[in-house]
């Protein structure tokens, strides 16, 4: 289609590269943190630290600087958009919540750093590229990219069995996913002939309207290619039944990367499955909301059965997260703009509780005494009042108690999925988050109301900065604490601003 | 900005802002959070009185303090009704609090936990302002779980006491059942008329099919039933006497528990016309009247005594409501706020002075150790019986008389007996515990309370008589009737006036019905004309079943936590056992057995991961064709 010398006179390759902007950033810090290998007096000291943290924001300011534009580059197989400036920002600021509290559980560990700092930028990269990325290949290799990040990151504890082992796990499964989807892919491929998501959405568009005869024959070739395409992407985002790795997985990854998988890579998944769905799935002649209907169903259901009887918090945490994403998958099943702007306010609320409730668990486990065991978190709430305050309220805000983000999402997606009729659905997802409740509850009752065995525990001792004892907690950790309980709060009390940045960037899925 | 809107909403900022100050700086406060706290709750009230004034002269507004959602076609803001209603319910609201307030300054006097109490008193204070002037369901139903959350806190206040953090559970655990019910209402409501304000839900009522309309109404009542504590959900507020007294006053009796007639008034529209959904409204709340009353008769308890009382009381505001007549219903609700409330706060002055004693059978001759209370009690409990010229009377009579002149002949019988042992079960209490021998214990020192606890009495104690005579019969012709029927005329007459008996007979029968029970009560345990020991032996299986509260807790019991846990009992054996450690309570122990077979497949194994995924892909495709 085009030549060499009509591509630079069109100005193809500028485009190109100002597409890639904020990835291009990350890029370039990933590999100045890595290169610091090399030099061991400026590996060992906190230099990838801040390097990381400088990238994510210079990269946040190039997304910022750019975030009026529309862009495609590369032929159409990258794009740029409001879409994307939003699900960049989510990207971005989990990726900055990780680093930040990498900091401290790391150098418990006598682990590389660099390499550790450089994996997680090339994680954020890789998840960016997905999210923008317009084609099925571009999909297919970012996802790859971020797998084979995650993979290691999930076993970066070496020695440790169950990190290992985790990452073993991860990788086996993974692997079997990422076989789905691209041989899904390859089905869609030859249904329709074109790789482009945008492409694909006009034959589809045109076949719906009359046509039917020439065409008739694709349609299992592109209902095959669509179910094993859904199943890669909910592999990623641990929706029912494809969720086996995310409690081992979650469990045996250091915490904070346990975080970046919960908050970055599911977003980043729901991100391009909203694309692809909005673009394929959505069209006239597939109706795909009644196997989404059912996935939500079973996410939800299974993940609060399985999190009521998880004794680890981080177990409890993944089944919690699988629960999650059935809620988050309402919303567009319920579809529109509505449901659409609904699915990206949740995930945004969604990062910053399940951020917020990591962070509190690297505090927990930092401090002496206390373990992964819930039951070890009795009366805690009367020793670090201000850390088990602020995880009373993210708990709160995951159980979709009002005045919190977590309400506000729940109901912005569960009003979309009403509109569209889908009140069967709304019924169940209602009856999940009532007894959702007694799990993070339970949580904090253990908190504040020890029972008699475990009230031995003192409390006095009440003083201290932000009320941790000893000063163990370092302030990064409780920057992000912070953060996430000034926009969980923020988010259920005054949501409009974030509905209004939600709702512009949906807005520009329209604009083809 | 209009002086009208910074008076509405300062009335909820300002207890808000005593929450944060307290519970954040609570230490620094030290014994003063609490006459602080007191200042706030008084200032919501002097503002609210000035709104009551305003709207008198004037009429309603609704004001917005900001969008709070708006997206695409769906509009919902922080915004406040104020009609006579809402001004109303506000200045019993924060006036009630006041003097809870002040009355808890030195109840809770040198308890460890002072400033949390204050700060999370105020929160409560807070929610409920903002659940009474909300003008959108989605802010009522914020606020809704809000009162619920600070009534667990406020239940398991002394945690430390295992039968306190329980009740609290308990009492989360039904209210969410209730809850379940209002969501699902509301998300029906929204489906139905694609809006939640209530104006504009109100307007599309009429249109939308009685079917529908019922479906609505019966589900928000189920949150009523919960948060109200009506029968078959009443389980939770007998075990919530648990927390600090003024709680039980301020929040079991006067306000939350309260918040489901409000709701039913607020929506008269939605269920004035659906028949069948008011007819349910008085059904449940006739037998709660009764039933509760039953149970009520034979218990040793005070507080407890005093629970059912309320579930009772409760239970005639819904028959209220539910044959229309909303205006006697809040009359009933404001009246039965304050003489409930101040038997509340004198059951608590008794306590204290008991240090914590709450069993009938301890107590005795208390009248000649501390008088101030034992009055107060005697005009609370004279205004419950419905002896004139206390409130009681005029209240409770203005729902008897509407519901015998609206044909409701068997509910209103139901209610005069219910009047007649309300009468017995209070003066049994009070003939127990301030007359006759004494059973004190002997290292039990019973005094009179401090000033700062007895002061808040005489108070309410006054309130009680006055307040009724806003309400003097024929009640439609009343003051009362007369300011708050304007708000009510849109609704739906669907149970017209049949009869037409002259106010004052079905008064003397009301009167005849609680004298006679107080009769019975003194024949019983002042003269002991028939000794109760005989009376229990005579009718065993009636007082068994007084006795044990109608066996409810046990048929919940043997009902859905016993099989559930004999289940979880026969698999906890075979199943690994540290798995399910963590399980233990009631409905916890319902997903248990689930449970099992999920960690099942949960269970590590590569292998068997990579199945469930490959069946999941094969199930997929199978429904994709098979369809």
């Amino acid at each position: 289609m085009y030549n060499l010398s009509s591509m630079y006179s069109m100005g193809l390759l500028e485009k190109g590269i100002l597409s890639i902007i904020p990835e291009i950033v990350i890029v370039i810090f990933a590999f100045i943190v890595l290169f610091l290998t090399f030099f061991e007096k400026l590996s060992k000291s906190k230099n990838p630290y801040y390097l990381s943290i400088i990238g994510i924001g210079f990269s946040i300011v190039y997304v910022l600087m750019l975030s009026g534009r529309t862009i495609s580059g590369f032929y159409g197989e990258i794009g740029f958009n409001r879409f994307d400036v939003f699900f960049f920002i989510v990207i971005l600021l989990s990726g900055l919540f990780t680093v930040l509290m990498s900091k401290d559980v790391m150098e418990n560990f006598e682990m590389p750093l660099p390499e550790y700092y450089s994996l997680i930028l090339f994680g954020i990269l890789a998840m960016m590229i997905l999210i923008a990325s317009n084609s099925l290949i571009m999909v297919f290799l970012s996802i790859e990219f971020l797998s084979i990040t995650a993979y290691i990151l999930t076993g970066y504890l070496k020695g440790n069995r169950r990190s290992t082992e985790a990452a073993l796990k991860y990788f086996v499964l993974g692997s079997f996913a990422s076989a789905f989807l691209v041989f899904g892919a390859v089905f869609i491929y030859a249904a329709t002939g074109h790789l482009n998501l945008y492409n694909i959405h006009h034959f589809l568009s045109l076949i719906s309207h009359g046509d039917m005869i020439r065409y008739g024959g694709i349609k299992t070739y592109l209902a095959i290619g669509l179910i094993l395409f859904l199943v890669g992407l909910a592999f990623k985002m641990s929706l029912f039944p494809f969720h086996a790795w995310t409690p081992d997985a979650y469990e045996g990854a250091s915490t904070p990367i346990t975080s970046f998988m919960a908050t970055g890579v599911k977003v980043a998944a729901f991100a391009i499955f909203l694309r692809v769905y909005f673009l394929i799935y959505s069209s006239n002649i597939m109706n795909f909301n009644d196997i989404l209907w059912i996935i939500a169903i079973l996410s939800m259901t299974f993940g609060n059965i399985a999190a009521l009887l998880s004794p680890n918090i981080k177990r409890l945490m993944a089944y919690s997260s699988i629960a999650q994403a059935g809620y988050i998958l309402i919303g567009i099943i319920g579809g529109g703009y509505y449901g659409y702007s609904g699915t990206l306010f949740y995930l945004l609320a969604y990062i910053f509780m399940t951020a917020g409730a990591f962070a509190i668990v690297i505090i927990f486990e930092n401090l002496d005494l206390i373990s992964l065991d819930i039951k070890r978190y009795s009366g805690i709430g009367y020793k670090y009042p201000f850390v088990a305050a602020s995880m009373s309220i993210f708990l709160l805000s995951l159980a979709g108690i009002p005045m919190t983000s977590g309400f506000m999402g729940k109901f912005y997606v569960l009003s979309s999925a009403v509109k569209s009729g889908y009140n069967f659905l709304v019924v169940i997802a209602l009856l999940n988050s009532a007894f959702a409740a007694f799990y993070y509850i339970r949580i904090i009752s253990n908190m504040y109301m020890p029972s008699k065995k475990s009230a031995d525990i003192e409390l006095s001792n009440k003083n201290g900065s932000f009320g941790i004892i000893g000063g163990k907690v370092s302030g990064e950790l409780m920057f992000t604490v912070i953060v996430c309980l000034i926009f969980t709060i923020l988010m259920g009390v005054y949501p409009q601003v974030f509905i209004n940045f939600a709702n512009n960037s949906v807005n520009s899925l329209w604009r083809i | 900005m209009d002086y009208k809107v910074l008076i509405t909403w300062l009335i909820p900022l300002l207890p808000l802002s005593g929450w944060l100050l307290w519970g954040l700086f609570g230490k620094y406060f030290k014994g003063y959070s609490g006459y602080f706290a007191s200042l706030f709750v008084a200032a919501s009230f002097i503002l609210s009185v000035i709104l009551f004034i305003i709207v008198s002269y004037s009429h309603g507004f609704t004001s917005t303090l900001y969008p709070w959602i708006h997206a695409a076609n769906f509009k919902v803001g922080i915004s406040a009704v104020i009609d006579r209603l809402s001004v109303v319910m506000l200045v019993m609201v924060t006036g009630v609090s006041t003097i809870v307030h002040v009355y808890s300054i030195g109840y809770m006097k040198g308890d460890k936990g002072f400033s949390r109490y204050f700060s999370f008193l105020n929160l409560f204070v807070f929610s409920m302002i903002m659940l009474v002037i909300s003008n959108n369901l989605l802010l009522l139903y914020v606020f809704w779980e809000a009162v619920g959350f600070c009534s667990y806190i406020l239940i398991g206040f002394w945690y430390e006491k295992k039968s306190a953090s329980d009740a609290g559970k308990k009492a989360f655990i039904v209210n969410r059942v209730g809850d379940v019910g209002f969501a699902i209402g509301i998300f029906l409501l929204f489906a139905t008329t694609g809006t939640l304000n209530y104006e504009a839900v109100f307007k599309m009522i009429p249109m939308i099919p009685v079917f529908t309309t019922t479906v609505i109404a019966l589900l928000l009542f189920v949150g009523a039933i919960g948060k109200s504590a009506q029968l078959p959900l009443h389980i939770w507020l007998p075990d919530a006497m648990e927390g600090p007294t003024p709680v039980s006053a301020l929040i079991h009796a006067a306000t939350m528990v309260t918040a489901g007639i409000y709701m039913i008034a607020r929506f008269h529209i939605i269920f004035s016309y659906s028949p069948v959904a008011s007819e349910v409204v008085l059904t449940i709340g006739t037998l709660s009247a009764f039933f509760a009353a039953f149970i009520a008769l034979t218990q040793f308890d005070i507080k407890r005594i005093i629970a059912y009382s309320t579930i009772s009381q409760l239970g005639y505001m819904f028959m209220a409501v539910g044959i229309g007549s909303y205006t006697a219903g809040i009359f009933h609700l404001i009246s039965h706020a304050i003489f409930k409330g101040l038997l509340f706060l004198t059951a608590g002055s008794v306590m204290h002075a008991l240090a914590g004693e709450l069993d009938l059978r301890k107590m005795g001759g208390l009248y000649s150790k501390m008088k101030v209370t034992a009055i107060t009690f005697i005009v609370g409990a004279l205004a419950l019986s419905g002896i004139p010229p206390f409130s009681g009377f005029f209240s409770k009579d203005a729902i008897l008389a509407d519901t015998y002149n609206k044909g409701f002949y068997f509910a209103w019988v139901i209610g005069e007996l219910a009047a007649f042992m309300t009468a017995f079960y209070i003066f049994r209490l009070i003939f127990l515990a301030f007359f006759g021998k004494s059973n004190l214990d002997s290292k039990v020192h019973a005094h009179e309370s401090s000033k700062m606890m007895t002061i808040p009495l005489i108070i309410m104690a006054s309130l009680a008589v006055i307040v009724g005579f806003l309400g003097v019969p024929p009640f439609n012709t009343s003051i009362f009737y007369n300011f708050l029927h304007v708000d009510f005329k849109n609704a739906y007459n669907f149970s017209p006036f049949v009869e037409n008996a002259p106010w004052y007979l079905l008064s003397l029968v009301s009167v005849l019905a609680g004298l006679s029970g107080i009769f019975a009560a003194y024949l019983l345990y002042i003269r002991k004309v028939v000794m109760p020991e005989w009376l229990k032996s005579a009718f065993k299986p009636i007082y068994a079943l007084s006795y044990n509260k109608l066996y409810v807790d046990e048929i919940y019991d043997f009902l859905i936590i016993k099989p559930l846990f004999v289940l979880f009992n026969f698999l906890w054996k075979i199943v690994d056992v540290s798995v399910i450690d963590g399980a233990v309570n009631g409905v916890a122990s319902s997903f248990a057995f689930f449970s099992v077979k999920v960690k099942k497949i949960q269970n590590g194994m590569l292998m068997s991961y990579i199945l469930t995924l490959s069946i999941g892909v094969a199930a997929l495709l199978f429904y994709y064709f098979i369809r």
